[in-house]
């Protein structure tokens, strides 16, 4: 089992950048949204999709734009589960938990993947490499189990295979570092 | 344009490419199944394939023709021919393919699965006299697989829109007479005649009407409406526009859920198009009839499938249902009257209006019209969609279309419905589906989600699955549901986890009662079914699991032991190898051994063991791994000594 404990390499912007990027962002895209409560879900959408999730300076941006109190978006936003509010990592593991995935193992699949990555669901591993995500139903289910990594659905998995993708991602990545480091040198 | 220049325009178009063509034709699935399997790859390298063999073709991206089972799928037609289906297509059958059938010009019979005429294909049966497909009557899914999704003039030439010119001819009270004759009911779950409701919305007041077509399939086990969104999105554009007109509304909205980013996508590009031809928007074909559309995006939330919280989710508010009346069709979206649709009543809608209500009605039962989609999953030998009438019978779904349960294993239950839904036992094997019989076997059609369980699904397990399913997308609003669905989970995690007792199981009942009593909307009214289902069926599984402690499928792991059987180990060393606790002791030539102590039952030693030494065990019932026959480490002692003198 390999357990991801270096920290990440990439720098985190400070706060005050962050609140400079959510308010040129909502300049620009602000315009394609009407200011009315049925815009609060496309704006947390289109806020996720620039910047991978979202943080508290999204929120306040929103309600300001939208001239309601944080409270509300913040109440919108957590009622459903497509919004994050920690930055995901550079690949996202996702396992379908549907029915047919459900009955032809996709639980096992989810625990291995689980072992192996040493975080649980809907979590960040500490090096920022991996996010496992599980979700409720991806619609392939012929397929079953499914396992979607960066966006490319994998079927028919099984324990075996899908940690064979993370040993491949996880090597590929590792390879890729030594040779940042020799450049670097 | 008006429509009859464009219809002519897309019979032209579609007859040069189906029956004049002079160079063949390569079609493929490019349907969210078809892209799981590898139909990316292929489309990725089709081109130089295609020029490394020097010949021209034309390639078609379609959606799912529904058998995901055999996916990727690649069609080959050569000018005259028919169309030749092709099933489980890698890069080197696709040479193959290339090389004899695209060039060659001769079919490969041993890779296919059918054709599809016009035309002939020597040696290849029609496509649609299969056993997985001669029983399907496809109405909602006619043109899924067989047209490109995103070219309008395919969808024209195949009658499309020809639904909504008759029904702009129509006064909207003939079109409303019309859908109720056809026996039309709604095919999200509860089975309300459509004709009805669209009365019930035309007939309150306001100044302004809405139209919403549900396309928040939450169901796990259910991809009906994303293939026909993906596969052809503008049956359910017209659908919807054709019910825009009979209530009197001027704005829809499309409900998507954003896990469906490729239907999302084919939306848009229909809207787009339908935009251009005048079939929505202002003065829709020249008469005084505007109509426009906007989709919304879900956001993960199971209970917005419910329709006055679906309604709150457009309306930029958690998405939590409340108590009806006032009905969305008295009160709806921003308060006015507003009507809602699944995707595939919608994408009926048309056919019947092209068609006419009594066609419709021909098919299906007494209460029961038209044909239904099924996602056919689980334990079944042919996954994938089909579409068949009302009233067929579940023994056909399973062995005919389906084909039986893989690896011959025994046929346990069928699961209609999803998390609303229960389990249906093998007695009712015979059983008709439609409405009316699946309620009174305990379970409800839904939107057509069929998964099929054999001997070693669990079905304490399986109820778990579902509450905690249920229990997780509760919005908390109704106590019953919130608090309920929770000890009802807890309830069951007890019993797989070897702490029920028979109290337990009485209690789950009891529960069971009160959520369904004191929910407000579906989801918590019909959240108990798949744990009172089992209950009722499975009763002695359930007892088996709180009074002995065993688990006859082999699927709980408390209930579990692994171990090694000593006669048959080969010391190949596979299981120590990948075993993830370290809990398998041995070596070279040495018989191996399972500590209990460490073991944590993940069953990884049990898949990848290749020879059958590997048993797992639970009370009176057992497994044993692989199937291969190797040398044993006792074989090889046994010979050794025979050599030594």
């Amino acid at each position: 089992m390999t357990k991801h404990t270096k920290k990440s390499s990439r720098s985190s912007s400070g706060k005050s950048s962050i609140a400079q990027r959510v308010e040129q962002w909502l300049r620009i895209a602000g315009n394609s949204f009407s200011k009315a409560r049925e815009s609060i879900i496309p704006l947390l959408q289109a806020a996720q999709s620039e910047f991978g999730f979202l943080p508290n300076e999204v929120m306040e941006a929103i309600a300001r734009f939208l001239r309601v109190p944080p409270a509300q978006i913040q109440g919108v936003a957590s009622f459903y589960s497509q919004f994050r509010y920690e930055a995901p990592g550079k690949h996202r593991v996702t396992v379908c938990r549907g029915t047919a995935c459900h009955v032809r193992g996709s639980g096992r699949v989810v625990d291995e993947l689980t072992m192996w990555l040493g975080i649980k669901p809907q979590e960040t591993s500490t090096d920022g490499l991996f996010t496992l995500e599980t979700v409720a139903c991806v619609g392939s289910c012929a397929l079953a189990p499914l396992m979607v990594v960066d966006g490319k659905v994998h079927g028919r998995q099984t324990p075996a295979t899908a940690r064979k993708t993370m040993e491949k991602i996880s090597m590929a990545e590792s390879e890729a570092n030594h040779g940042d480091k020799e450049d670097a040198v | 344009m008006n429509y009859d220049e464009l219809r002519e325009r897309s019979i032209r178009v579609w007859e040069q490419e189906e029956q004049h063509a002079t160079i063949p034709l390569i079609i493929i699935g490019t349907a969210t199944c078809g892209l799981a399997s590898g139909a990316d790859e292929l489309l990725h390298i089709l081109g130089d394939e295609l020029t490394q063999a020097g010949v021209q073709a034309d390639v078609r991206q379609v959606g799912c023709i529904g058998l995901c089972y055999a996916e990727p799928l690649v069609d080959v037609r050569i000018p005259g021919g028919a169309r030749v289906c092709y099933g489980g297509v890698d890069v080197k059958k696709l040479r193959t393919i290339i090389e004899k059938h695209v060039k060659g010009g001769t079919p490969l019979a041993e890779y296919a699965l059918g054709s599809i005429g016009p035309g002939q294909a020597p040696g290849v049966p029609s496509l649609w006299e299969l056993s997985a497909t001669k029983p399907q009557v496809r109405v909602v899914l006619r043109n899924c697989g067989i047209i490109d999704p995103d070219r309008l003039e395919h969808y024209v030439a195949r009658g499309g829109y020809a639904g909504l010119v008759r029904a702009l001819g129509m006064a909207p009270s003939a079109i409303i007479g019309e859908v109720k004759t056809s026996g039309l009911r709604g095919r999200g779950g509860a089975g309300f005649p459509t004709g009805l409701k669209w009365e019930l919305c035309r007939s309150n007041a306001g100044d302004k009407r809405y139209v919403i077509c549900n396309a928040d399939e939450g169901d796990p086990g259910a991809f009906m409406d994303r293939s026909v969104l993906e596969g052809d999105p503008h049956a359910v554009l017209e659908g919807l526009c054709i019910a825009a007109y009979a209530i009197g509304a001027s704005e829809g909205y499309i409900y998507c859920r954003a896990e469906y980013p490729l239907a999302i996508r084919r939306l848009r590009q229909a809207i787009e198009q339908a935009k251009e031809h005048r079939l929505i928007g202002e003065g829709i074909l020249g008469s005084d009839f505007s109509f426009n559309v906007h989709i919304k995006e879900g956001a993960g939330a199971f209970v917005c499938g419910e329709e006055t919280a679906l309604i709150a989710s457009i309306e930029g508010r958690r998405g939590m249902p409340r108590s009806r009346p006032p009905f969305p069709a008295a009160h709806g979206l921003f308060g006015r009257p507003t009507n809602i649709n699944n995707v595939e009543t919608l994408a009926n809608v048309p056919a019947i209006l092209r068609e006419g209500a009594e066609w419709f009605a021909n098919y299906g039962t007494e209460h029961s019209k038209g044909t239904k989609t099924f996602a056919l999953a689980g334990k079944v030998m042919r996954t994938g969609l089909i579409e068949v009438p009302m009233g067929i019978t579940l023994r056909e779904v399973i062995f005919d279309v389906g084909g039986g349960i893989p690896d011959g294993k025994k046929f346990k239950a069928a699961q209609t419905g999803g998390p609303s839904g229960g389990c249906i036992p093998a007695e009712f094997l015979d059983l008709p589906i439609d409405y009316e019989q699946l309620a009174r076997v305990g379970s409800i059609m839904g939107s057509g989600g069929l998964v099929i369980l054999d001997e070693s699904s669990c079905m304490v397990d399986l109820a778990r699955y579902f509450i905690n399913f249920t229990q997780n997308e509760s919005c908390g609003k109704c106590i019953p549901c919130r608090l309920g669905t929770r000890q009802m989970l807890m309830i069951l995690e007890d019993i797989c986890a070897g702490r029920g007792t028979d109290d337990s199981i009485a209690l789950l009942e009891s529960l069971g009662d009160a959520v369904k009593k004191g929910s407000l909307c579906g989801l918590g009214q019909t959240a108990p079914n798949p744990a009172l289902t089992t209950v009722r069926y499975f009763r002695d599984e359930y007892i088996e699991h709180v009074r002995d402690k065993v688990c006859r499928a082999l699927s709980c792991k408390e209930y579990l032991r692994y171990e090694v059987i000593e006669d048959m180990c080969t010391a190949c060393g596979v299981c120590r190898r990948e075993c993830p606790s370290e809990a398998i002791i041995g070596a070279k030539d040495e018989i191996h051994r399972i500590d209990q102590s460490k073991c944590i039952r993940c069953g990884i030693c049990f898949e990848s063991c290749k020879f059958d030494s590997i048993r797992v065990s639970s009370g009176r019932y057992h497994k044993t791994s692989g199937g291969k026959k190797g040398r044993t480490v006792r074989e090889k002692r046994a010979a050794r000594k025979e050599v030594k003198p």
